[in-house]
């Protein structure tokens, strides 16, 4: 018996790996999603309280910390938007007359956090709009601050996202100051990223602003805010430099972010 | 046919506080694995057969929500719930500390298991101090919530008494 089901587990395993995004066992998966959806929305109704008490109990010490050094961003921020109003406005004559894609003006859909990962080795959260509200597989996720993930699967009425800091989450990025291009991706457990595949003689510095750099074959529209950099790395010996960066958007507490209902041009159109 | 019934209850009950209730109570980053802790307790109410076919049931219903490959958790909570079937009959039952102690140990080994398994098919990114971590917070927690897991499945597997009025064990 043992035997039987240790070989129809692993025959599972392998058809659902072999066809990732597609196949009977994803169309169960959305069916099944479909008709928890419900449940999910009632108890986070009624765990949310009982989830953020748990959580002020478990890490009251760090949203302590966290409040004091937000209060002093916010009044910091405040002063940058002021004068960033006037080079957004430019910027948007820019890429009219260039005909860029602009975050601005994708298309999007509000949508609520209903539920987090269910299991302990993935960062996932699941959003309470589905197909029906044109939500489609690999679309971008956005919070205010910035990118937060990419919708991995979908169901009628709600929809799985991969946050940025799972280490199956992948853009290519670039540092919005000097251009210098590589991939993000999240990092186990950390919240944070690496920047991989930059040379070590590329201009990034702490506190550079990395944003995705759209390129022909990526996921996402350019533009849209990654990260800062955190730490940077170089050692003249390695072929490239050991880039750590912290998300703009804070993965800990989420409760409304955007779809951005944009598809990756194919190649060749 | 009351039986069955009564396990698929603990199996609709299982992925509900583990997609729907535990999500929202994580400790420490971590959820336990409520599916692997049905399964040990109902193998060690009823043996290596019945938990294994139980543990893939549940397993392979709680993979229908996690992003990791399908039939990884069914697989790990089959194999933990039948060496804990087979073990079962020379532990003692009547100490209050064997739900936990179980709970404990094999949430451990069943984590280990999905975490190695995992890496086996392709998922490298399980291969890390952050997923050892998550696996000895998560049989923490499996400790936790025993007390409450263990007389639900084991109500649930109970088979009818033989004739005589004579409790089969």
């Amino acid at each position: 018996m043992l035997l039987l089901l240790v070989l129809t587990s692993i025959t599972i395993v392998t058809l659902d790996v072999r066809s990732p995004g597609g196949g009977v066992i994803e169309q169960t998966r959305s069916k099944a999603q479909d008709a928890i959806a419900p449940v999910e929305r009632a108890t986070d109704k009624v765990f949310t309280p009982v989830g953020n008490w748990f959580d002020s109990v478990t890490n009251s010490g760090s949203i302590k910390a966290e409040n004091k050094k937000l209060q002093r961003e916010l009044a910091q921020a405040r002063g940058v938007v002021r004068q960033h109003q006037v080079d957004a406005r430019e910027n948007a004559k820019l890429h009219k007359l260039l005909d860029l894609p602009s975050v601005v003006n994708i298309p999007s859909v509000g949508a609520r956090v209903v539920a987090t990962a269910s299991g302990n080795f993935e960062q996932t959260f699941e959003i309470d709009h589905g197909s029906s509200s044109k939500v489609a597989d690999g679309m971008p996720v956005v919070t205010g601050d910035g990118l937060i993930g990419r919708v991995i699967s979908v169901s009628k009425s709600s929809a799985k996202v991969l946050m940025i800091t799972d280490p199956q989450f992948v853009v290519s990025a670039k540092v919005d100051r000097s251009g210098a291009e590589g991939l993000a991706q999240g990092r186990s457990g950390r919240n944070t990223l690496s920047f991989a595949f930059v040379s070590p003689t590329a201009d990034v510095k702490v506190n550079d602003l990395v944003v995705t750099s759209g390129l022909a074959t990526s996921r996402f529209p350019p533009g849209i805010p990654v990260a800062n950099v955190a730490t940077v790395t170089k050692d003249p010996e390695k072929l490239l430099s050991d880039i750590v960066l912290k998300p703009v958007a804070n993965p800990d507490h989420l409760d409304f972010v955007k779809v951005l209902l944009w598809e990756a041009p194919k190649l060749g159109s | 046919m009351q039986r069955i019934l009564r396990l698929l209850l603990v199996l609709i009950g299982c992925v509900i506080l583990q997609t729907s209730v535990f999500p929202h109570l994580r400790i420490l980053d971590a959820v336990p694995e409520v599916a692997l802790v049905a399964s040990i307790a109902v193998a060690y109410r009823s043996g290596p057969e019945t938990g294994a076919v139980f543990g893939f049931a549940v397993g392979l219903s709680v993979d229908l929500f996690v992003h990791t490959p399908a039939g990884l958790m069914a697989l790990s909570c089959a194999v933990t719930a039948y060496i804990v079937g087979i073990l079962q009959a020379g532990l003692v039952r009547s100490t209050p500390w064997a739900a936990p102690i179980l709970a404990g140990v094999f949430g451990l080994f069943g984590g280990f298991l999905f975490v190695t398994v995992g890496v086996l098919v392709g998922r490298d990114e399980l291969m890390n101090a952050h997923s050892i971590q998550m696996v000895l917070l998560s049989a923490a927690y499996d400790v936790l919530i025993s007390p409450l897991v263990f007389p639900v499945a084991r109500w649930a597997a109970a088979e009818p008494s033989t004739p005589g009025g004579m409790r089969r064990w």
